[in-house]
């Protein structure tokens, strides 16, 4: 078996407004191994993008703070790392993708000035080299052109080559992980099509292990090896792409996975969840899930599940499968 | 049984664009360039593109939101497009939109009984009393309680306001609904019970929809009817189930190609389109799709196909049929 | 429907326990915890209640002459001594006070009702309309404040009345662009056009949906406004073109006392310090409502 790489262990991390905390992430365990794709599935507001800015240090200018937890990238704790050393692993070994292609440039920097600023800082390659270094990157994300969209500006792109040089930008260190936090969802389709090609691309050429965020079960589908399904800040469900597309446990993960519609797939009636997604001011007490859950029992209107093992890799909160769960230790 | 309640012709949206330090020489951007549909009673039309080929535009055009270039919307008999602003209110009473932004298109300083009863209270429709009646029966209607009229639009989650925007336009009893991207701004397990919503009314009150949507499946599922939409023309439209399982036009096919399907273990044949959408100010020469088109001959290249009949009921402009 | 029962009551038990949260009881929550703000409206409060009651509260007369106490010092009987005729400096300011905020309130009262009709009917048809509204305001602009002030008075002639008129016009400029300007974005937004694919008037989107939305600009700015409406016509009265002697007007007091600053130096402070204290009340005041309402809304 492969490598951890990259390690959270119940990690919390809140946001405090108005004097009040708000548990964004509410104790997530999660891995990651060298060279695989974990897919993180959830709604909005289920703490996936803010454990993705967890592990970058990158809460400083929003409310939230990690309050407890651990996250270990190779041999060292992220969170207890001092902020240079910080910096030297954010670019670097782990680089991140944005949603937005549109904002996450600066407009007043050509394309080259951009993404040649993290190669001389981490790769320390000098003018020549790192220009070089930067058209490579631009022919690997599939820019046309390379040469000539270097000394181009940001707003002279369109949306998808924006992204593509946000990937470029990303990949230019040779990461060993990349956290694409919905990289997808501002694109048209066809445009997503090529980005996720380009993606499964780069990512065999560099053997690159990726974190992709994202609502899109098709996109989850077709990327990922191993999924995490989070629901109001906790993991509650963990499997294998296969295993849980085929054999989803949790009720959360079965309602999502029905509520979509299916091309080709000719359904009269969508299933659906209902109720709405909890707010943080109304967070239900025992299971986070029980209002909207069509399975609940007694208990879960009390106590919260843990993360429990079903099966080999297969993990999921949940009371209903108190039997079936290994009893061993994790 | 099948009784026209739309007819558009036509239909063209050209927005001018200033060029030069005095604004003399003008440009236009071919926003809506020629489009014809039709919708009958009780059906649902779904209009499905990318970003910029003009169906929400489309849409805002049957609304009267915007006025059209060229062309003519004939609904129920009545050209929309020669009416004037007085005339085009109370066109409005049968003609309703629901809009993509749940959060922006409710006015945040009014309740949510005063925004689903302003339809009643500019067509001058029942006495106030009636209409807080109606008001409530709306809400239990759309899922909500009567209990969250005189609450502000702040408190609702993006579900609930779109279910708002649907009680809404279903206050004045519409004919047609023009529904513009009503679920894409939601959540997956909140898109559902909302589709569900607008399916179970239409039943309920035999409502006719325009649905405008980027999302295939989305679409394939709430449509009978499919139209598809490319740089401002319709280049495709048909019954859903032979447009989804026997596509014609090159684009259609490449867009559902690139849809990802919730299924790992489906290895899809992909036709990954080159380059991007052009941009309608200076659309490509002939067949505006030509330049990616996998397809494409000599003819593509400097005539533009027109929608055809291909086989009964399936429209499709490309010069291959 | 097997399915669709379920979603359509959505069940919500805290709904009954909760109050409606009105977008006045949101804005109440705000403004309370600054404390700056609140005792700047305390403060106005009573400047109000001592501007209602004056005649009745003032131990002396403001007009009556004593010439037995000419220019007398602060004491026990005379709070903030006397002036030139001896009469009572407390008494004549807290007389001045209903002067001072008549003056400031119904300037830019007038300011802000026309200021925020041209501005909406300029920001929303826009057209030849909207020009030529915004080239007579830019023109205004071009004046100094107190200068413009001045011309308007040449022309009118002196007294409150016409400087209520002067302070009036020079405001409309002001209000009018602010409110042109949260018209022509609020016109945009989503819930205009929602407003307007249901068929309502443009009568109605003015006053049903961008007026209320611009209200809470326009109650900041006009906050604001009434410190320098006060400030001015003060300057205006000081130089002998507002408020006539005998009247207790603030600026009158201190332009007559200008020629004791030395030997009385009490004559001008008090009355300096209550227009001090006023104006820097309705800043306060306003900065607090701003952040409470409109937090975007930074000069």
């Amino acid at each position: 078996m492969s490598n951890r790489l990259l390690e959270i262990s119940n990690l919390k991390t809140y946001f405090f407004v108005d004097n009040q905390q708000i548990p964004a992430v509410n104790g997530v365990d999660l891995f990651i191994n060298e060279g695989e794709t974990l897919g993180i599935v959830g709604e909005s507001g289920c703490g996936k993008s803010v454990t993705s800015l967890s592990i970058m240090g990158l809460l400083g200018h929003t409310p939230g703070k990690v309050v407890d937890g651990s996250i270990r990238f190779k041999d060292s704790d992220l969170l207890t790392l001092p902020e240079d050393k910080m910096r030297k692993i954010r670019g670097n070994e782990i680089a991140m993708i944005f949603q937005e292609p549109m904002t996450s440039l600066n407009p007043v920097y050509k394309i080259g000035q951009q993404i040649g600023e993290a190669v001389r800082l981490h790769l320390k390659y000098d003018k020549k080299k790192t220009r070089e270094h930067v058209i490579n990157m631009l022919k690997l994300v599939g820019i046309p052109r390379a040469e000539e969209i270097i000394d181009e500006f940001p707003h002279q792109l369109s949306g998808g080559m924006r992204q593509r040089v946000m990937i470029a930008m990303a990949m230019s260190c040779n990461p060993t992980l990349l956290i694409a936090d919905e990289p997808t969802t501002a694109l048209d389709v066809t445009i997503q099509a090529q980005i996720l090609e380009i993606m499964k691309k780069v990512k065999q050429e560099k053997g690159t292990a990726m974190m992709l965020i994202t609502h899109d079960l098709g996109v989850v589908a077709e990327m990922c090896d191993r999924i995490v399904v989070m629901y109001a800040g906790k993991v509650v469900e963990e499997a294998d792409v296969f295993e849980l597309f085929e054999n989803p446990k949790h009720p959360y993960t079965k309602g999502l996975l029905n509520s979509v519609p299916k091309l080709g797939l000719k359904s009269e009636r969508l299933t659906s969840i209902p109720g709405n997604v909890p707010t943080p001011a109304n967070m239900p007490k025992g299971c986070k899930f029980a209002p909207r859950c069509i399975e609940v029992m007694e208990i879960c209107k009390t106590e919260d599940p843990e993360l429990s093992q079903i099966s080999n890799g297969h993990q999921c909160r949940c009371f209903l499968y108190e039997d079936e769960f290994v009893k061993e230790a994790k | 049984m099948t009784e026209l309640l739309l007819e558009v012709k036509n239909l063209k949206k050209h927005f001018p664009v200033n060029k030069g330090l005095f604004g003399q020489k003008k440009s236009f951007v071919r926003a809506v360039d020629g489009v014809s549909l039709t919708i009958e009673k009780g059906e649902t039309l779904g209009l499905v593109g990318e970003s910029g080929c003009g169906k929400s535009t489309t849409g805002r055009m049957i609304t009267r939101l915007l006025a059209p270039t060229e062309g003519e919307i004939l609904f129920d008999g009545r050209d929309l497009s020669k009416l004037n602003d007085k005339q085009i209110r109370e066109a409005r009473k049968e003609l309703q939109m629901i809009f993509q932004d749940p959060y922006a298109s409710l006015n945040p300083r009014m309740t949510i009984g005063e925004t689903i009863a302003e339809p009643l209270i500019v067509h001058n429709m029942m006495n106030k009393k009636d209409r807080i009646k109606k008001v409530h029966e709306l809400l239990e209607c759309v899922g909500l309680t009567s209990y969250h009229a005189n609450r502000y639009p702040h408190e609702f989650s993006g579900g609930q306001r779109q279910r708002i925007g649907i009680a809404r336009a279903l206050a004045v009893n519409p004919k047609l609904i023009v529904a513009d991207e009503p679920v894409s701004a939601l959540d997956v397990s909140i898109q559902s019970q909302v589709l569900n919503l607008m399916q179970d009314l239409q039943e309920e009150f035999g409502l006719t929809y325009l649905f405008i949507s980027h999302d295939l499946s989305v679409v394939e599922h709430i449509s009978d009817r499919v139209g598809v939409m490319y740089l401002g023309k319709l280049v495709e439209i048909a019954r859903k189930e032979t447009l989804y399982e026997n596509p014609k036009h090159p684009y259609t096919k490449a867009l559902m190609s690139a849809v990802p399907i919730a299924n790992p273990r489906v290895k899809k044949e992909r036709i990954v389109l080159q380059g991007d959408i052009p941009s309608p100010s200076n659309p490509p020469t002939g067949c505006t799709f030509h330049p990616r088109c996998n397809a494409c001959m000599e003819i593509c290249k400097t005539e533009v196909p027109l929608l055809k009949e291909t086989s009964p009921g399936h429209f499709s402009a490309c010069h291959l049929y | 429907m097997k399915n669709g029962t379920v979603d359509l009551h959505i069940k919500d038990g805290r709904q009954e326990a909760e109050k409606v949260r009105t977008p006045f009881l949101e804005f109440w929550r705000k403004f309370k915890k600054q404390r700056i703000a609140m005792i700047a409206a305390f403060f106005i409060g009573f400047l109000f209640i001592v501007a209602l009651l004056g005649p009745f509260i003032a131990p002396y007369s403001a007009v009556e002459p004593d010439y037995e106490n000419i220019l007398s010092s602060p004491s026990m009987q005379h709070l903030a001594g006397t002036d030139a005729f001896g009469r009572d400096i407390f008494s004549r300011i807290i007389e001045g006070t209903r002067i001072s905020l008549f003056v400031g309130l119904s300037s830019v009262f007038f300011s802000a009702v026309l200021g925020t009709i041209l501005g909406l009917v300029s920001g929303y048809y826009g057209g030849w309309l909207d020009n030529m509204i915004m080239r007579i305001c830019d023109v205004l602009f071009a004046f100094p404040g107190i200068l413009l002030a001045i011309g308007i008075i040449a022309i009118l002639g002196p007294g409150l009345g016409n400087v209520v008129i002067a302070v009036a016009i020079f405001g409309i400029p002001t209000f009018a662009r602010i409110v042109r300007s949260s018209t022509l974005s609020i016109k945009e937004t989503l819930y205009v056009e929602s407003a307007r694919s249901v068929g309502a008037s443009a009568k109605r989107i003015i006053f049903k949906h961008i007026f209320p939305s611009t209200l809470s600009s326009i109650i900041v700015y006009f906050t604001m406004r009434i410190g320098t409406a006060i400030l001015t016509a003060a300057s205006l009265s000081f130089l002998g073109l507002g408020a006539q002697p005998p009247s207790p007007e603030w600026g009158a007091m201190l332009s007559a006392g200008r020629d004791f600053l030395n030997t009385a130096p009490h004559v001008t402070f008090f009355p300096g310090l209550s227009i001090f204290i006023t104006v820097l009340a309705f800043n306060l005041l306003g900065d607090g409502l701003r952040d409470a309402l409109d937090p975007k809304m930074k000069d």
